[in-house]
């Protein structure tokens, strides 16, 4: 990869001292290996996410708050802060489950990467190993529903009986919202 | 229990960038941002004066109780605030914030309405009967799907504006009562509020149903003029939304009879 990093900073409201930042990555034909690399270790701490559930930096700020909060309570259910964000977007208590669907697969033809706390030459380093292209994240939750695969988001966050044509984008982001948080309770 | 001291006063939580909005018996509310959204924390604050596990144990029960209403009445197509995440370590359920005004105002600035017509004093025009429609068969759709709110009163339906024109009518302050009854119900929303005394009807739930509607019929009787038309707006757009609302509203006289002789020889 070549070129300025399009990281977006997520707004942690509740963590004000940590610094959370996310890349994106569309047409990735190199998951496989990208896969490997983070269960390797070799990445260095970052989650990787498949991009397809991720519809916005709400739900992703939402997420690592709840990672951090887990964190902060010591009560991870995941080793690492990192791989509890995989978890945070789970509606799912199983860990299993969580890293199936939230988690990089071979398959994955996007990816958002997230980092608490990350250091500048390390996500560039990391980003110049997706063979992908980066695209501009905008606060704006339309542009990443455009790309997010909206239908394996109405299964997984089990939310189609309530989607219609005219569903608005704030509606579907808080039934998303919803089901993560309900895991909880 | 033999505690005679007074319950000491529980340290506010820190929620950076939250401040405290209201303190009520169990739990303070604070307003601030989570993930770049308007949000309102409800916190459960520790009760000093019950044992420790028992207190942890009523607090997360109550919180994830609160959470789990609201996404039951969502489902049941009641327009209410969006669960944004549960913390059950701290107690703390931050849902979507409504902005927008209390009924309670929008009945208020109603009586400052000086209604010339032949129906006669105390009455309220057609968009706010329309609003109070709205309210009725809020309350019937979260009944027929067994929910009892527990805690209806004017303050806990907010009345969310649809447009930024109809946000500035309801921000402004005073509340201008001639442009606030210009508002019909596609301009406002109706959004119902704190489930934190909501529950899940047992058996045929006749009698919890039937009180629900009787502390929303005191509490418009205690503080508006014109409650008994108001209220008969909302049992109207009730008993047409209700699936067994004459068994509902047969138990609310019985509930009225018992509330009347309550007050004769109380
Ligand atoms: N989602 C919301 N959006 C906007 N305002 C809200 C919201 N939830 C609550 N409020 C405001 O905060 C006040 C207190 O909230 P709530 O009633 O849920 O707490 P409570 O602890 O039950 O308080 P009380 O004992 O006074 O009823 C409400 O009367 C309302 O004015
Ligand atoms: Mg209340």
């Amino acid at each position: 990869m070549s070129g300025e990093l399009e990281v977006v900073q997520l707004e942690c409201e509740l963590f004000p001292e940590r610094v959370v930042s996310a890349v994106r990555f569309v047409e990735v034909t190199n998951a496989a290996s990208i896969r490997k690399e983070a269960m390797s270790g070799s990445l260095g701490q970052l989650a990787v996410l498949d991009g397809s559930l991720v519809i916005g930096p709400t739900q992703l700020a939402i997420a690592t708050m709840r990672a951090l909060l887990a964190d902060a309570s010591n009560s991870l259910i995941t080793h690492t802060v990192h791989s509890e964000i995989i978890y945070g977007l789970s509606p799912s208590s199983s860990i299993s489950a969580a890293f199936k669907n939230h988690g990089v697969s071979k398959k994955s033809k996007s990816l958002v990467l997230v980092w608490v706390d990350g250091d500048a030459e390390a996500m560039k380093e990391v980003c110049g190993k997706v063979a992908g292209t980066m695209v501009p994240v905008g606060a704006d939750e339309h542009d990443w529903m455009q790309v997010a695969d909206m239908a394996a988001v109405a299964r997984v966050y089990d939310i189609g009986d309530s989607l219609d044509a005219h569903t608005s984008h704030d509606e579907i982001l808080r039934l998303v919202l919803e089901k993560m948080a309900l895991r909880d309770a | 229990m033999a505690t005679t001291s007074a319950p000491t006063p529980t340290p506010a939580l820190v929620l950076p960038g939250f401040t405290l909005l209201a303190q009520g018996a169990e739990a303070r509310v604070y307003i601030g941002r989570l993930g770049g959204l308007d949000a309102l924390a409800k916190h459960r604050f520790v009760k000093g004066y019950r044992h420790k596990v028992l207190d942890d144990k009523l607090r997360a029960a109550h919180t994830v109780a609160e959470a789990r209403s609201l996404a039951r009445a969502r489902a049941l197509g009641v327009p209410v605030p969006g669960v944004l995440m549960v913390d059950t370590k701290e107690m703390v359920l931050y849902m979507e914030l409504v902005h927008g005004i209390t009924l309670k105002a929008y009945l208020q600035a109603m009586e400052g309405l000086e209604i010339k017509d032949d129906v006669g004093p105390h009455h309220l025009p057609p968009n706010a009967m329309a609003v109070l429609a709205a309210v009725g068969k809020d309350i019937a759709l979260l009944h027929n799907g067994d929910v009892v709110h527990g805690d209806l009163t004017t303050s806990n339906f907010m009345l969310r504006p649809r447009s930024p024109s109809d946000a500035a009518v309801l921000a402004s302050k005073p509340l201008d009562p001639s442009a606030l009854v210009a508002l019909n119900i596609l301009h406002l929303e109706v959004v119902t509020i704190d489930f934190g005394l909501a529950s899940v009807a047992q058996s045929d739930g006749l009698e919890d149903k039937a009180v629900d509607l009787y502390v929303l019929e005191r509490a418009f009787i205690s503080t508006h003029p014109f409650a008994e038309h108001a209220f008969a707006a909302v049992l109207g757009a009730y008993a047409e939304a209700c699936a067994n609302d004459d068994a509902v509203l047969g138990r609310l006289e019985d509930v009225r009879a018992r509330g009347r002789k309550r007050d004769m020889f109380g």
